[in-house]
């Protein structure tokens, strides 16, 4: 990804599916706090849950991916 | 030397009177302001000094109540670190950093006007206190829970809401300066080449911007604690008064680099251009500032040492201590070899950069000493580590600043400060500052604890208190050399030219002063001394030559010029910072002060919707001398 | 170096849409600080609860997942707006730029509400340190957001009446990285401070 100099930006359509990707992701973060079972695993599941959140709204929506080097 | 004649008479750029400088947007105008400013606060600050140093210049002294001694450590302390030292930086960064970058301004220049103006309140907001009720009383470092506790409504207050107001204003510079060095040099000006002083300055900003927040947190908290009944330093609520000490030292101790950085800068401008030689590696000194500013951020807790932190930390936090101290021995030793076989011109500018490498260093190695944490430990709160970071920010900082003052002045001004008044200032300021600041050493280490208002007769303290106090007088007797420098040579000082020191960078290929567009033709750097390489060449044994045509582009008339946009000036920055300040004195008096609260929130948002309404250079018609309408 | 001369403009000033972009970034570098030391309060006093309710009596998850979604789903409007009104279609930029000041209000009211139950329930500011440093921290985050719809209303003001201009004051781009950026605040938040606790 990175190593192309320039990505276009994406469509609307894309930025949709972002969105209900990061929709999906939430609906399983809260999923995942009441499921039992899941023991000592719950708190890295869910850091890596809002991580990956994380990574998404600022590579996609904040134009990170799209944007060139300084 | 190959300069043109230049025409005589010295013209200030920009519209005259108080309201033009109320409303100017230029970075020049913007850095004078900033230079006398922060001349009045080091001089308000060197008095508090004074007075502490009468105070303990015998046994047993009763010059001042143990209240009144309080006010004074805590505001000479918080004065000479937020507004002398830090907005000395910000003078000469403003005035010479878009010159030596090859720009016509910063990047915003209103925003930098709002920089300015928010120091300005936010320093009397402070000093407003000592008429209200006192001083701030609990320490430039505030600690909590004691700033918590302290009894007088108010003191705390005022010092919390100011650091909170001069803390937006330096993120605001801080960002101003950032988006300025990394996209508005001129063509050629890459960034190994920038001048040392800009990088340094570049390094500055981001210690600012990511050390400010933690202390803007802490500062919140003892906020909320006194006002609004949180328990975020209540020990008996099961609240850890170590947060503070973290948040503040986090903060603190990159400020430290924040005060010194801009001076090591201004002297590896000043060092090559007095000893005829490029600096002696210019990577390695650009380097060196980036890596004591990263890791500036890892050696914060080597202040609490003391508190109990346990071995690990503490050995890590001694290590890293150890470590930078690496980074700025490599500096110093950059400094040296480019003196070495030099041809050294031993001018007033020099002789305070020379003097900075001296008490610089002797700062440097008691600040080594401080990292052996068991060492530390019977040095914590003595009146070594006064001596030990006076030698830093006194011998440091502020010989640093002079130095850049004295090579600068002209550029400034068009007129050279007069040299023998300067040797003098240079050696009175020597002489009284070491033999202030050396007894020290020997009172810490006999035990004489800081901030205690007397000491018994009898126990060793008393000569070399004495001795301090009349190194003090000194001092500030080479203060009056320096007003009085000033003052004269503004007026009648020697007629500077453009490069009356046969320079190395660009700012001293324009007019002096610069008019406001700072360059009548953008310069295209092709090297890293570029002025230097416009003026000389090497012969076959590496001596320089001078060139014959020296690459030096005359001065236009202002009918010559095309039409260069220069941002308009506007007042909207100046009010929207008062707004402000009316709303922290509102904060300080709650739940009375809610009414001004409201009102500066209103001045503030005029002065916001003002700012963004109106475009950033109007149309020069019609505009040439604005006259303000009556509202 | 003649060549040089040629090819440079020297009289050409960078793009001030490029370079408001950075100073943003760095604002927002500062930003992460600020609540990242007000998180390291959270987490320093999060059992220190004292006789008041702590974070597995008090929380309702359902409700915060709720608005965390809400807010979350803002920044897709964002997006779509800065889309927009790269595209120049200026109704469909104000459409968008309302729709993310609404959520923006709607995230803002349930914050209002969920504050007022935990008083209710005996949580006030002043109950224990977990409490101080929960209000503390994420009505800070509120205030971002309050800001934020301050701004989003403005802009969409603006381009009703044509004065949205790239080059000058906050732009469609700049507020969008400022309204991006409290989301991913609160995504943090959200984990750390309510997920994690309960």
């Amino acid at each position: 990804m990175t190593t192309t100099q320039h990505i276009s930006h994406p469509t609307a359509r894309q930025y949709w599916i972002v969105g209900g990707i990061l929709a999906v992701i939430t609906a399983i973060e809260v999923a995942v706090v009441y499921i039992e079972g899941l023991g000592g695993w719950v708190a890295p599941i869910l850091i890596a849950l809002g991580a990956a959140k994380f990574t998404i709204v600022a590579r996609w929506f904040m134009h990170l991916r799209f944007d060139k080097p300084l | 030397m190959a300069t043109v004649a230049e025409p005589v008479t010295i013209k200030s750029p920009g519209p005259p009177g108080v309201w033009g400088w109320l409303t100017t947007v230029d970075h020049k105008r913007i850095g004078i302001l900033y230079g006398w400013s922060a001349l009045f606060f080091f001089i308000v600050g060197g008095l508090e000094a004074l007075l502490i140093r009468l105070q303990l210049v015998g046994p047993n002294q009763e010059l001042l109540s143990a209240d009144a001694y309080n006010q004074l450590f805590t505001m000479h302390g918080t004065t000479m670190v937020f507004l002398a030292v830090m907005p000395i930086a910000a003078a000469f960064a403003n005035y010479f950093l878009p010159l030596m970058i090859g720009a016509r301004d910063v990047a915003f220049p209103r925003l930098n006007a709002f920089s300015y103006w928010l120091f300005l309140f936010g320093g009397i907001f402070m000093y407003s206190s000592f008429f209200l009720g006192g001083a701030p009383d609990g320490g430039w470092f505030g600690y909590a829970p004691l700033s918590i506790e302290i009894p007088e409504v108010v003191r705390m207050d005022f010092w919390a809401l100011g650091l909170l107001t001069l803390g937006v204003s330096s993120i605001g510079s801080s960002a101003n300066f950032i988006a300025t060095i990394l996209t508005m040099r001129a063509p050629g000006m890459t960034l190994l080449r920038m001048p040392v002083f800009v990088w340094m300055m570049l390094v500055v900003s981001f210690l600012l911007i990511f050390s400010l927040p933690t202390v803007t947190v802490g500062l919140f908290q003892v906020l909320f604690d006194r006002n609004f009944g949180t328990l975020f330093y209540a020990a008996d609520a099961g609240a850890d008064p170590l947060l503070w000490q973290h948040l503040f030292w986090l903060f603190g101790h990159p400020e430290v680099y924040v005060l010194i950085l801009p001076a090591m800068g201004i002297v590896s401008e000043v060092i090559p251009v007095f000893s005829r030689k490029p600096l002696f590696g210019y990577s390695f000194v650009v380097f060196a500032g980036v890596a004591i500013g990263f890791m500036g951020f890892g050696v914060w807790s080597h202040h609490m040492f003391t508190s109990g932190m346990g071995p690990v930390a503490e050995s890590g936090f001694a290590v890293a201590t150890m470590m930078i101290a690496v980074p700025t021995g490599i500096k110093i030793f950059n400094w040296l070899g480019t003196i070495w076989g030099g041809q050294l011109r031993l001018t007033t500018a020099m002789l305070f950069a020379l003097g900075f490498i001296g008490m610089f260093t002797i700062g440097g190695l008691s600040g080594v000493l401080h990292s052996i944490v068991p060492s530390d430990s019977q040095q914590h709160d003595t009146y070594f580590v006064v001596a030990h970071f006076h030698y830093v920010l006194f011998g440091g900082s502020i010989l640093g600043s002079l130095a850049g003052l004295y090579y600068w002045f002209p550029k400034m001004t068009g007129r050279l400060l007069n040299e023998r008044i300067g040797k003098w200032h240079f050696w009175l300021t020597l002489i009284g500052f070491n033999l202030t600041f050396a007894p020290m050493h020997f009172l810490g280490l006999i035990g004489q604890p800081r901030r205690t208002y007397r000491y018994p007769e009898g126990v060793g303290l008393d000569f070399w208190n004495l001795a301090a106090t009349v190194g003090a007088f000194v001092i500030a007797v080479s203060v009056l050399f320096l007003i009085y420098n000033i003052v004269v040579s503004r007026r009648n000082g020697e007629i500077a030219g453009r490069d009356p020191w046969d320079a190395r960078t660009v700012e001293w290929l324009t007019a002096s002063p610069p008019a406001e567009h700072n360059f009548d033709e953008i310069p295209i750097v092709t090297a890293r001394d570029d002025l230097w390489e416009r003026k000389y060449t090497i012969d076959d044994n590496g001596y320089p030559v001078a060139r014959e045509n020296p690459n030096i582009p005359a001065l236009k008339e202002p009918d010559e010029l095309g039409e260069i946009h220069m941002p308009s000036a506007s007042y909207y920055p100046a009010l929207t910072a008062l707004g402000v300040v009316i709303a922290m004195f509102g904060l300080a008096y709650l739940p009375v002060g809610f009414a001004a609260v409201g009102v500066g929130a209103m001045v503030m948002a005029w002065g916001i919707f003002g700012w963004s309404m109106e475009p950033v250079a109007k149309d020069h018609a019609g505009h040439g001398d604005e006259e303000h309408d009556g509202d | 170096m003649t060549d040089l001369a040629e090819v440079a403009a020297p009289e050409a000033h960078p793009p001030m849409a490029h370079v408001r972009k950075v100073a943003m970034w760095v604002f927002l570098g500062s930003e992460c600080i600020f609540f990242g030391s007000l998180l390291s309060t959270f987490l320093l006093y999060r059992t220190k609860t004292l006789d008041g309710p702590g974070a597995e009596e008090i929380f309702n998850i359902p409700f915060t997942s709720a608005s965390s979604f809400i807010l979350l789903m803002s920044s897709l409007t964002m997006v779509l707006a800065h889309h927009a009104h790269e595209r120049r279609d200026s109704r469909a930029t104000r459409i968008w730029l309302i729709g993310t000041a609404l959520l923006g209000a709607t995230f803002l009211a349930g914050q209002v509400f969920e504050f007022t139950e935990f008083v209710q329930e005996g949580l006030k500011i002043s109950t224990s340190p977990f409490a101080s440093s929960f209000y503390v921290l994420t009505g800070f985050h509120g205030a971002h957001v309050a800001v934020g719809v301050l701004m989003l209303t403005a802009m969409a003001f603006m381009s009703a009446s044509g004065r949205l201009n790239d080059s000058e004051g906050m732009n469609v781009e700049l507020v969008g990285l400022y309204w991006h950026f409290v989301d991913v605040v609160w995504i943090v938040l959200f984990t750390v401070v309510y997920l994690l606790q309960v």
